[in-house]
């Protein structure tokens, strides 16, 4: 089985070498080198890693087959990861993607973003996304022609926040969010002892939204507070608007298995929060009533499990630990008399858009000329 | 608002922490069967770290929550467990039992990178 193993290594090593031919280096824009560069290096510590498992005696004993075998897998996924959303987003790189990139380039000159602002494709078959490694950010097509979505992008940019590593700028955000933690799992232990001590029958899902908040929920929340507390009333707007599109049950509680994404209600009920905590607060009630509207209209109704899951306190606490993590990066929060292009752009899109949804199109379509987006 | 964000996190913890883990074993294996020395202090390190319940690394967190998970489903305590395999490797020849708890949460690793890897490709 080892020379079976080192044949694919030696295939992959060649595949590897070629996957460097497919970035076209000679029409790359200047803002998609770096990314250029990134993988690049990363492709050559796959080659040195591949060599090692090829070469190196300790890897070829045999009871350590099935440990270098984990190596392979895990440098296989590893390149399958840099082919499928790096490199193909470097091959495909057109002008609109350098103008999406120097226009998140402008939105994190705006905020005081702690961190390179990341290149920015329209390669995305899904939503909105980042690869926190290599500092890419994903939209879809036509989304980022459209005004009304946008401010989604600044939940994105949290995401490198909470996962950058030995970064003495982005420490402080990154502690707050583990002290949330501590006290939304401390919670559930609390919750959980309450059930065994009457016998209750709610222990599994509690075990489950614990997991559930460490895992995902938290580092969701923190990312559209983020949002929140740094584009104001349009990031509010901007998640009623998802919802309306793409939402399903908005108090939606996993039953079995922890789950990535916190039920709609409950980032809107953190939202809510936030923006009261920033001074919005005729704005939040304008956006509560829309919501409330839109949950009348898609029929959800709250059960008892979302209570559980997400308690008011557990939300309340997350908006204001978030909010403290947001001003000690020393990120700009959103306030009236902000002037920046595009915090004005995106809060003035959702005004027109809540005034009069029936007019907005012509306004929106000036506003893509304007930036050419 | 994707999957992508949260899971490319996901993917990229457990792929490093995997590989902590999975290069411990092969050095300790060739060490067994060559008797040449290896470090074992970042791994050492590693499980001290997350034996500690009032971590607040929240990478560290989400580590801890995959292998208490596991350790709930076996129905044993995640604090011992991790506090015994930080024990146990400060021993100067710790016991079998060691590599085999380690080579469990390397199982439970590549699961959680297979999965974060297919969430990110839009599988469920």
């Amino acid at each position: 089985m080892n020379k079976y193993i080192n044949g694919t290594i030696l295939e992959m090593v060649e595949r590897v070498k070629t996957l460097k031919t497919k970035i076209p280096v000679g029409k790359l824009p200047d803002c998609f080198k770096q990314l250029a560069a990134i993988s690049t290096a990363e492709l050559d510590k796959n080659i040195v890693d591949l060599e090692r498992l090829y070469k190196d005696p300790k890897f070829q004993v045999k009871s350590n087959l099935p440990f270098k075998l984990t190596a392979l897998q895990k440098l296989v996924y590893g390149i399958d990861y840099v082919e499928n959303f790096i490199i193909s987003s470097l091959h495909r790189c057109q002008e609109e993607d350098e103008v999406l990139t120097k226009l998140v380039d402008k939105i994190c000159k705006e905020i005081k973003y702690p961190l390179l602002s990341p290149v920015a494709s329209r390669l995305s078959q899904s939503y909105y996304c980042i690869n926190v490694k290599f500092n890419l950010l994903t939209v879809p097509l036509l989304e980022s022609e459209f005004l009304l979505h946008m401010p989604d992008l600044y939940h994105e940019l949290a995401h490198p926040i909470i996962s950058t590593k030995n970064h003495p700028s982005v420490n402080a955000f990154q502690e707050k969010l583990g002290h949330f933690n501590l006290f939304a799992a401390a919670h559930f232990e609390e919750q959980i002892k309450e059930q065994k001590r009457n016998n209750g029958q709610q222990i599994k899902h509690l075990e489950i939204f614990s997991e559930s908040w460490i895992e995902g929920w938290s580092i969701e929340l923190f990312c559209d507070l983020f949002g929140v507390y740094t584009l104001g009333p349009a990031y509010a707007w901007a998640h009623l608007h998802l919802c309306v599109k793409r939402g399903n049950n908005p108090f939606e509680t996993p039953e079995h298995f922890a789950s990535s994404h916190p039920a709609d209600n409950a980032r809107m009920q953190a939202i809510l929060a936030g923006l009261e905590h920033i001074g919005f607060k005729d704005e939040m009630q304008k956006v509560k009533e829309h919501w409330k509207m839109y949950v009348d209209v898609s029929g959800g109704t709250m059960e008892a499990n979302f209570k559980l899951a997400f308690p008011k306190h557990v939300l309340e606490h997350c908006a204001i630990l978030a909010l403290e993590a947001s001003k000690a990066i020393k990120c700009q929060i959103a306030n009236r008399d902000l002037k920046g292009e595009v915090y004005i752009a995106l809060n003035t899109a959702w005004e027109k858009f809540i005034n009069d949804p029936l007019d907005y199109i012509g306004w929106e379509k000036m506003q893509r000329e304007k930036y050419k987006v | 608002m994707s999957n992508i964000g949260l899971n490319s996190n996901i993917y990229h913890s457990t792929r490093t922490y995997l590989d902590l883990l999975n290069n411990f074993l092969i050095d300790a294996n060739y060490a067994r069967e060559t008797g040449k020395t290896y470090s074992n202090d970042d791994v050492l390190l590693f499980f001290k770290n997350l034996s500690d319940k009032s971590l607040v690394d929240p990478e560290k967190q989400l580590l801890r929550s995959f292998f208490n998970r596991f350790y709930k489903e076996k129905r044993k305590d995640t604090e011992k467990e991790l506090s015994d395999i930080a024990n146990n490797l400060q021993k100067d020849a710790f016991d079998e039992k060691v590599l085999r708890d380690i080579e469990a949460l390397v199982d439970v690793l590549k699961f959680q990178c297979a999965q974060s890897y297919a969430r990110m490709k839009g599988a469920r």
